[in-house]
């Protein structure tokens, strides 16, 4: 199953001006898995993305939770 | 007491390399299958020991062609400057013990390094062709990966 593009995930490190790398670099991850999370191609496990969003300050929910307004969201 | 450093991956990069470990000794069943077939009729395209160990390199350098291509042969935690001089280092014990060790065989005893039945002389070009490709493919890995930044 292909999985949707996290665009939550990209604005969220952007509005705290880190790239892929930095966020990467805070987890233990390289910066092609963090890439890959981000574009849809890798499904992390949850204590990886409990690792993001303790970087990015975020929830589980906020960050990856799918829901149709979050899928919505993402399409348009 | 000092323990031996473990290169941790992450979990993207652990699961290519199982993926990438079952496909090359999948790869290398299928070889020596093959090879079998043609040893039944009567095809010897390299003596034994020889062909087996081509196809085990074989199966080695997909393996390591392969992470290279996913980004799965180094961890995360290991910076490109730890890796080269570790690199560095290896070639260099590698390449000193080469010397030694033809310099005292051809010195100190009288033998070949190429086997009688010329098995020898496959078996080199064949591990210089195989550390080619590997090369070549990390280097269009790398090209690749600066036009995508």
């Amino acid at each position: 199953m292909q999985l949707a593009k996290n665009l939550r995930l990209k604005s969220a490190r952007a509005a705290l001006d880190m790239s892929q790398k930095d966020v990467a670099e805070a987890v233990g991850v390289t910066r092609q898995t963090m890439n890959a999370i981000e574009n849809g191609d890798y499904n992390p496990s949850v204590n990886l993305c409990i690792s993001i969003c303790r970087v990015l300050g975020k929830t589980l929910d906020q960050l990856f939770w799918e829901d149709e307004n979050n899928e919505n969201n993402e399409k348009n | 007491m000092k323990t031996m450093r473990k290169i941790e991956f992450d979990e993207l990069q652990q699961s290519k390399r199982y993926r990438y470990g079952y496909q090359s000794f999948m790869l290398l069943a299928f070889l020596i299958m093959i090879d079998n077939v043609f040893y039944g009729l009567g095809i010897v395209w390299a003596q034994h020991p020889t062909n087996t160990f081509i196809l085990l390199l074989t199966s080695f350098a997909y393996f390591i062609s392969r992470s290279i291509w996913g980004d799965a042969l180094v961890g995360p935690k290991e910076t490109p400057a730890k890796v080269r001089t570790g690199v560095a280092v290896v070639v260099l014990i590698a390449a000193v013990a080469a010397v030694l060790a033809v310099g005292y065989i051809s010195s100190h005893m009288n033998l070949k390094l190429s086997a009688e039945d010329g098995s020898g002389s496959l078996l080199t070009p064949y591990c210089i062709a195989m550390w080619a490709v590997i090369g070549i493919v990390y280097l269009v890995k790398k090209v690749r990966d600066n036009k995508m930044d």
